[in-house]
């Protein structure tokens, strides 16, 4: 079945509706519930500051928050769909704050973007990458800092160690 | 037992702790995943951390003497007795889900398996030592990662169950005896300040044993965005200043009220060391103004690893475990036996 939004892409995922009252269900493709699903969080506060965490899975995670609530447009009560592995909805997961398995973050990477943002300030992790299965991230994490640092000694003209750094992106590339 | 030790800052600091949380790519959390599938997880774990031999860190970690026990082997009152001296957490006791323990020959490392996450690495150390736990983490964990394939993402850094341990997986916590602020009225004060901090501050025993001997364990509350080190670092930076400030409101109570402060620590030395009936809840208390004596100097007849002992060995599963007692009456006789045996 194709995506009932931009009717391109194949539907995945039931979006369920609730239009003035009228409640109906349509098929869509990722990219469009991605789209819809950036429509309900806009930038907001962290909920950090107003409680603790424990009870606030739904809060932080449910699709039918305040801000979506509050947003004045039609309102969206939730995206449904599951993870391919584990079989964890994302109901499931907003009402627990617990995921299934490594997929779901996958699964509904997109969704968990601003939770993970609310909690940590970030989604972005710097640090520890295991030696086996990180090894080219690893390499590219090297590679961005030399030419961070690369770019610093050529901004401060020192040309000796620019040339150093230089020879060292040259070996890292190599090596990949 | 190393949690008998006086360690570094021993006077405020009983204990340092680095836990790191990792999954089994292509397995379903503990939780969501099937007996088969529990088991399977536990066999992993005990493979690629139990017996090996096969290079310079499994030869490192081998002189550890780490163990494989399974949970299911052990009763009720064991369980409680190992989970109240902190070796393994309260959840795993739950026997809804196979879970495994593995555990050093001097209980400083605990991996716990099948817990929230596959893997629970737990390194301890008595007093303040958090760079060491992270070190011998860090060595437990990747000797495990030459086996396992961890579930790893490229932004969100170690998959874990709750998003919230999600990125390095890394909670540090030290456990801290804090009668200097909670005597003079400043311990809500300070339990906001580090909440502002990204700081959170329980009790010993979690959310529900607020307070019991003034003993307290802060730990960080985010585990992505930061790295490892930066995250011990601005712990042990903290904790630091609370230490330095503990001592000073010690201090502050000797100098305002040094009569009833000493009144109140003798008056705890000569209750422990005569009366014959003891709860829990008494004996924390009265210990913990003992604690206090013993830093201030007014007691100088007890050694504070005689006070982390009796700490531990008074604790109610401690008690029924290694003395089988029938009921409460008999297990606060025993306590006040045990307290008088030791601090006499």
């Amino acid at each position: 079945m194709k995506c009932q939004i931009c009717g391109k892409n194949e539907a995945v995922e039931q979006l369920h509706l609730n239009i003035n009252g009228k409640k109906s269900a349509m098929m869509v493709c990722p990219g469009c519930a991605k789209k819809i699903a950036g429509q309900l969080f806009p930038s907001g506060g962290s909920l950090y500051e107003t409680a603790g965490l424990g009870n606030l899975a739904s809060a932080l995670y449910g699709l039918t928050g305040a801000h979506a609530q509050s947003a004045g447009g039609p309102e969206i009560l939730k995206a449904v769909n599951k993870c391919p592995v584990c079989g964890t909805t994302y109901d499931s997961f907003a009402a627990k704050g617990k995921l299934g398995c490594g997929e779901c973050y996958k699964t509904f990477h997109d969704r968990l973007l601003r939770p993970l943002k609310q909690i940590h300030g970030t989604y972005e992790h710097v640090g520890k990458i295991p030696e086996r299965c990180g090894g080219e991230l690893k390499n590219s994490r090297r590679l961005e800092e030399l030419k961070m640092r690369l770019d610093r000694a050529v901004r401060e003209q020192e040309f000796e160690k620019a040339a150093e750094l230089r020879d060292e992106i040259k070996a890292l590339k190599g090596e990949n | 037992m190393w949690y008998y030790e006086n360690g570094k800052e021993g006077d405020v600091v009983l204990s340092s702790r680095v836990r790191l949380a990792r999954n089994i790519s292509g397995l379903p959390f503990p939780a969501s995943a099937k007996a088969k599938q529990q088991a399977e997880v536990i066999e992993k774990c005990r493979a690629a951390l139990v017996g090996r031999g096969d290079g310079p860190r499994a030869e490192k970690v081998k002189a550890m003497g780490l163990n494989y026990i399974d949970m299911a082997n052990m009763s009720d009152v064991e369980k409680r007795a190992v989970a109240e001296c902190h070796l393994i957490s309260p959840q795993l006791i739950d026997a809804s889900v196979k879970r495994g323990l593995i555990l050093s020959a001097d209980s400083r490392v605990s991996v716990m398996v099948n817990e929230e996450d596959h893997l629970r690495i737990q390194c301890m150390e008595a007093g303040f030592e958090l760079d060491k736990c992270l070190e011998t983490a860090n060595l437990i964990d990747d000797l495990a990662e030459e086996k396992l394939d961890y579930a790893f993402d490229k932004d969100f850094g170690y998959l874990t169950c709750c998003p919230t341990n999600a990125g390095t997986g890394l909670r540090a916590s030290v456990m801290v005896h804090l009668p200097g602020y909670v005597l003079t009225g400043k311990f809500n004060e300070l339990a906001g300040s580090l909440s502002q901090l990204g700081l959170t501050v329980r009790g010993i025993y979690g959310e529900g044993s607020k307070g019991l001997g003034n003993i307290f364990q802060i730990s960080n509350q985010l585990t992505l965005g930061m790295t490892e080190q930066d995250i011990i670092d601005r712990l042990k930076q903290i904790v630091s200043e609370v230490i330095a400030n503990e001592r000073d409101l010690r201090q502050l109570l000797l100098k305002n009220d040094k009569y009833k402060t000493e009144d109140r620590i003798m008056r705890s030395l000569g209750t422990l060391r005569s009366a014959v009936i003891m709860s829990t809840d008494e004996a924390m208390k009265r210990l913990s103004d003992v604690r206090l004596g013993v830093a201030l100097g007014i007691i100088g007849d007890v050694e504070p690893e005689t006070l982390n002992e009796v700490t531990y060995s008074i604790l109610p599963a401690n008690i029924i475990k290694n003395h089988n007692t029938a009921n409460e009456l008999s297990r606060d006789l025993k306590r006040s036996e045990i307290i008088k045996e030791r601090m006499c």
